[in-house]
């Protein structure tokens, strides 16, 4: 079996994956002892008030029957009308999705940025200053809840020191860029608009860092710990005594194969940011899919639950085939099929 | 030993980079927006034949002129669904229809008991034998934002599609006024008629007329974008869901999801707003809420906590203010529920709570106690204090109902109802009728939960709050106190046959004298038969910038924001 093999064998996996992630969603949102309708219309909805929302849901029928009519919708595009926003899902999240993306993008390279370098340093000076402070800075990172983090940073950056801004994508005063890819930075960069991009840069980096921190000390501890182990190879002391430089040794020959693992992590951090981006989103008032994803549960939204939970379905596996393929461009040994 | 250092640096480098881009001085903001930035980030709106020209295309532009020209009002704006008066039912929402479209007729500020003319220069209630006939003639030279001038047609199209689209707001004319689309007339272009059924209250429907959904749209205007939507006219609802066409101060410039609405002066209104531009934007953290109107960033934070408002006090850059509110506080006791039947038994639980220790302890002096069904600010306000704690007396009423102590659930929310945890409140409830030998044991639930068994008239005690749908005694009234409405006494299954026709009588009394009286005796009566003890009406805690000038607030939770300047 060839490479196109596996990668087509791996997107019918998301496939089922994606059908089981839809009955479960759906059975659970229909088995939680709460009534949508209660939620949506509020304390004040007469009967006959009621009695419309539910056809108009098509809440009157049987559950089994309400998951054919929703997976008929789901194969013509269709993901129902939210319950809270009364819009089309699909409409919300083209909307919501791509600021979310754009946050969890700007995190993860922050943390690969910060996170790779620092675990090198780390194992490299092990038992010594950097490896304390690194060690140090990923134990804050991965023990200091989000929320308060965020409110710390907003304290700092923007309270004191006024250097960044306390949320939103773009300053109130200046125009977004025309609408491209949705994400703001790519779309001033696209367009040439230097006051968005400058701005929408400007407001990305505190909620970025803030999501991406736990990552960037999971990823420096792994990429540490990696590291640690291949330093101790053979083949690193093979390297040596062929007298190539300390440097040559570390980031050609240590570092690519000690990135092997690191990655994995780095593919499943990806899928976490987009889940882990509720409470920033709330925090920076981003108005991504987290926030949207936390109103609809609350709001017993199920079209909103839904379309959430599959675009997590899909986000996920492709992230770890995406990783699982940069193994064989990483290490010629790994090949797919 | 490798030198690593220099790696470092070339991260370190680019780091700095990004961040020297990102923190340089903001760009001054342009006054105009590029076209290039005029995309619709919201959905786009429904396709038309004709173009727009009430008011622009939602655009999520800048505010031109920047900070100065503009309040900047930071609150959680998640509710919002549309922006068609007509479908509209949510706080925020009414605060920017309320400023886009002009009602027949007003309350002003905080005072809701004397009408005032809006677009109606007066009105009068006529008997016609089998039917009330509300006629109002209208003020001359009113125009909406298009150039368009107001005429009784937009009247009568305004509430016929309110009528015929029956959304969220839409018992407002069916249920409270008995309309029909046929009920509405307009026998000259200055005079409209509202043909109510005896069955109505034309003195309620009055108070009714000033709500936002009320607001009268250009209909030459909406007629424009209007389409068939599963086979039936949307009357434009598509449309004015995040565009406008009204006559008040200010017109829509662009509601974005979640993130903001902009309002922008309405050059032909009648009523020039203070300030050219107002943006409300979507802040739910209430500590970045403090942030930024400590910063100046914010002019106005609405959903502050009692805890941060106490700390901003000493602030002299920020002014608190504790405004009026119509939300009552209470405890629904279920009568089919043993002992909860025993009118004594209830009344006991009415003298074990400790009102005073709830509104001047726990709620920080942000309520005041309320012990009857309408909160002061409506007409037919009843503020008596008819209970006074007294533990002995409430034991004796036990045992006068052959009741030792019992034990029962109290169910209530779950989180905070914007002055205090519903968990502390319902914990003081819980040791304030431990003290009489009642057991309470606290559920609590998130609202679609509760609300589920709540409906269904199956809980046992619930603590809750219930505000008004138009300021009139009667949206309490009835709920409260008629059984049939399916409402509140229905879910507490006291039917009391009595209060239902009081309630009913007080609604069809044309004097208003006459029908403040009856409310006097409506209160007073379910204060102590009804299945409540009514606790207390709390006050919204609202900052400010000191500069921030001219705010009003209507206690229905709202404010004129054409007389805000700053």
């Amino acid at each position: 079996m060839n490479f196109w093999n596996y990668v087509a064998r791996r997107l019918i996996g998301i496939i089922v994956v994606l059908l089981g992630v839809s009955l479960i969603t759906f059975s659970i949102s229909h088995l939680v002892p709460a009534d949508p309708v209660a939620a949506a219309l509020g304390e004040r909805a007469r009967e006959e008030q009621i009695e419309a929302f539910r056809k108009a849901y098509g809440l009157d029928r049987p559950v089994p029957e309400q998951y054919l009519v929703y997976m008929r919708g789901l194969f013509q595009g269709n993901l129902g009308n939210s319950i809270r926003t009364r819009r089309p899902v699909t409409q919300d999240l083209q909307e919501f999705f791509p600021a979310t993306i754009e946050l969890s993008i700007a995190a993860l390279l922050i943390a690969i940025v910060l996170g790779v370098p620092a675990g090198i340093w780390s194992a490299v000076y092990r038992n010594r200053l950097p490896d304390h402070l690194v060690r140090i800075f990923s134990l804050v990172g991965g023990s200091l809840p989000i929320f308060w983090l965020a409110l710390l940073m907003i304290g700092l950056f923007y309270d004191r020191l006024d250097w960044l801004p306390a949320g939103g994508r773009i300053d109130q005063f200046t125009p977004p860029p025309q609408t491209i890819t949705g994400l703001y930075t790519v779309d001033s960069f696209l367009t040439g608009n230097m006051p968005a991009l400058q701005s929408s840069l400007h407001h990305l980096i505190l909620p970025a860092f803030v999501l991406g921190y736990f990552s960037t000390a999971v990823i420096a501890r792994m990429m540490r710990s990696s590291m640690l182990e291949v330093l101790n190879q053979d083949y690193l002391r093979t390297a040596r005594a062929k007298g190539l430089k300390e440097r040559t040794v570390i980031l050609r020959h240590g570092f690519r194969n000690a990135l092997i693992p690191t990655l994995t992590i780095i593919g499943i951090t990806f899928g976490s940011l987009l889940s882990g981006a509720v409470l920033t989103e709330t925090i920076f008032s981003w108005p991504g899919l987290g926030r949207y994803a936390t109103a609809a549960a609350i709001g017993l939204d199920f079209p909103a639950v839904m379309g959430v939970t599959l675009v997590a379905g899909i986000i996920f596996p492709l992230s770890n085939l995406f990783v699982d393929l940069s193994y064989a461009w990483l290490d010629p040994r790994i090949r797919h099929g | 030993m490798f030198k690593f250092t220099r790696a470092l640096w070339v991260f370190a480098a680019l780091i700095a980079l990004v961040a020297v881009i990102a923190c340089a001085p903001a760009a001054q903001p342009t006054t105009a927006p590029p076209t290039a930035a005029a995309q619709p980030t919201t959905a786009p709106a429904q396709p038309t034949a004709v173009p727009p020209t009430a008011a622009p295309a939602p655009t999520q532009a800048p505010a031109a002129g920047g900070a100065k020209d503009t309040i900047v009002w930071v609150k959680d704006i998640t509710d919002i669904t549309t922006l068609d008066p007509a479908g509209t039912y949510e706080f925020s929402g009414w605060l920017a229809v309320h400023s886009i479209y002009d009602t027949l007729v007003v309350f002003e500020g905080a005072d809701l008991t004397t009408l005032k003319p809006g677009l109606a220069e007066k009105w009068d209630i006529k008997d016609a034998g089998d039917h009330w006939e509300l006629v109002f003639t209208l003020k001359d030279g009113v125009k909406f934002a298009s150039g368009n001038p107001l005429t009784s047609a937009d009247v009568v199209y305004s509430n016929v599609r309110a009528i015929n689209l029956n959304q969220a707001p839409g018992f407002l004319w069916t249920d409270t006024g008995g309309l029909k689309a046929d009920s509405i007339t307009a026998p000259d272009a200055k005079t409209v008629v509202f043909n109510m059924p005896k069955t109505a209250s034309p003195v309620e429907f009055l108070s009714v007329l000033t709500a936002a959904p009320l607001g009268i749209v250009d209909s030459v205007e909406v007629k424009k974008h209007e389409m068939t939507v599963d086979g039936k006219n949307d009357y434009g609802n598509g449309w004015l869901k995040d565009h406008s066409a009204g006559s008040g101060p200010y017109m829509l410039d662009h509601w974005t999801k979640d993130v903001e609405w902009l309002l922008k002066a309405n050059p032909n209104a009648a009523v020039q707003p203070k300030s050219p531009q107002i943006l409300v934007k979507n802040v739910q953290d209430p500590s970045v809420q403090q942030s930024l109107l400590e910063k100046g960033d914010a002019d106005i934070a609405y959903d502050l906590t009692p805890e941060q408002i106490k700390a901003l006090e000493g602030n002299k850059d920020i002014t608190i203010r504790k405004e009026g509110n119509l939300n009552i506080f209470y405890m629904g006791m279920n009568v089919n529920v043993k002992p909860l039947d025993n009118p004594k038994v209830r009344e006991a639980i009415r003298y074990a709570i400790d009102y005073d220790g709830i509104a001047n302890d726990l709620l920080s002096g942000n309520a005041k106690v309320l012990q009857t069904i309408i909160p002061d600010g409506l007409a037919g306000a009843n503020t008596d204090i008819i209970f006074k704690r007294d533990v002995e007396k409430a034991k004796a009423l036990l045992k006068e109902a052959g009741v030792d102590g019992f034990e029962i659930d109290l169910m209530t929310y779950t989180g905070s109802n914007g002055i205090v945890q519903w968990s502390d409140l319902a914990a003081k409830l819980q040791a304030d009728l431990a003290e009489i030998g009642v057991k309470v044991n606290v559920k609590q639930q998130p609202s679609a939960e509760l609300l589920k068994v709540y409906r269904a008239s199956e809980a046992t005690i619930v603590v809750l709050a219930w505000g008004p749908d138009y300021p009139d005694p009667n949206t309490n009234a009835t709920p409260f106190g008629d059984a049939n409405v399916k409402s509140i006494a229905k879910r507490n299954n006291w039917l009391d046959q009595k209060a239902a026709d009081m309630v009913a009588a007080a609604k069809l009394e044309a004097d208003p004298a006459k029908r403040v009286a009856m409310y006097k005796e409506i209160t007073d009566y379910i204060a102590h038969n009804g299945p409540y003890a009514v606790m207390f009406q709390p006050v919204t805690l609202i900052a400010l910038r000191s500069n921030v000038q001219g705010f009003t607030w209507n206690p229905m939770l709202y404010s004129d924001l054409w007389t805000l300047s700053k």
